[in-house]
């Protein structure tokens, strides 16, 4: 038995409710470039403190609307 | 003002898209209003892409603010423009390979002996058509000759990513479907082929280093 094969264009993804492309969508949402900030402190050339952050600002109202898409 | 992903400056967006910056490398943004849910964001970057612009897409999960991303094309200005010289014309290309559930997962027993050995061979069969996913994955993308990513796992299967150029979409496919015609291991299995996106897995967080006189 071959294998069955799908071929979708993204516009067919976006718009698709099918369970293989909805999890397609979910995986390429994770990827991309984030946005970090990085502070080092250092006095005299020595690394005292590195603080990293991941930047996220967004309402809740915002978080509940992307953890439930239309 | 929604932060979506950076590309060159001096280009004509899409609406509802605007570019922001004063620099060589720019921001692509959108209202807030157009930008509601994870899905809006991909597919506005996914316009842009279409548009024939090579972009370096923020991560569409999440709703960047403007301002670090101004700051981004202002001090990281020399690696953005490295990246997009990367991705110049290119697009990321996803095979995505499944296979359909265990139909006696929720089957009982009849002692749990017998359920517990049930469950042993339900997992030891997973793992093995787990790893036969991966093998029909790395088959199909050893067929084509472009830079691609590791295997990655995904709710329901594995994926693999590859840079392909605008063009060569036709031609991968086939090459693609070709290799999935000489492949029987994986019964029942799906092969789900889709692009191009933007380049997502394809580029990194700007990287800039200030000296900050203490």
């Amino acid at each position: 038995m071959a294998l069955d094969m799908q071929l979708a264009t993204p516009t067919d993804v976006l718009a698709s409710s099918q369970n293989t492309l909805v999890d397609l969508v979910d995986g390429l949402l994770s990827h991309g470039v984030v946005l970090r900030a990085e502070l080092w402190l250092t006095v005299a050339d020595v690394d005292l403190v590195f603080i990293g952050l991941d930047v996220l600002l967004t309402s809740p109202q915002k978080m509940r609307e992307d953890r439930n898409p239309r | 003002m929604i932060a979506l992903g950076w590309c060159l400056a001096n280009q004509t967006l899409p609406t509802p898209l605007l570019l922001a910056g004063p620099g060589k490398v720019a921001v692509v943004c959108a209202d807030a209003s157009a930008t509601r849910t994870a899905r809006d964001r991909l597919g506005l970057l996914q316009r842009v892409f279409d548009a024939g612009i090579d972009v370096i897409p923020l991560s569409a999960g999440r709703a960047w603010p403007l301002p670090p991303a101004l700051d981004n094309a202002a001090n990281a200005a020399t690696d953005l423009l490295g990246q997009i010289t990367c991705i110049a014309g290119r697009g990321q290309l996803t095979i995505m390979t499944q296979w359909p559930a265990d139909p006696t997962v929720n089957e009982r027993g009849s002692t749990g002996r017998d359920w517990l050995q049930r469950l042993r061979d339900r997992q030891a069969s997973e793992v093995a058509r787990g790893q036969t996913a991966r093998d029909v994955l790395l088959a199909l993308g050893a067929s084509i000759d472009a830079p691609k990513t590791a295997i990655l796992p995904a709710t329901t299967g594995f994926g693999l990513h590859l840079l392909l150029p605008r063009r060569a979409m036709p031609s991968a496919c086939r090459q693609i479907a070709q290799a999935a015609r000489t492949l029987t291991l994986l019964d029942g299995g799906t092969v789900t082929v889709t692009g191009l996106w933007p380049a997502f897995d394809f580029v990194h967080s700007p990287r800039c280093l200030e000296q900050v006189a203490p």
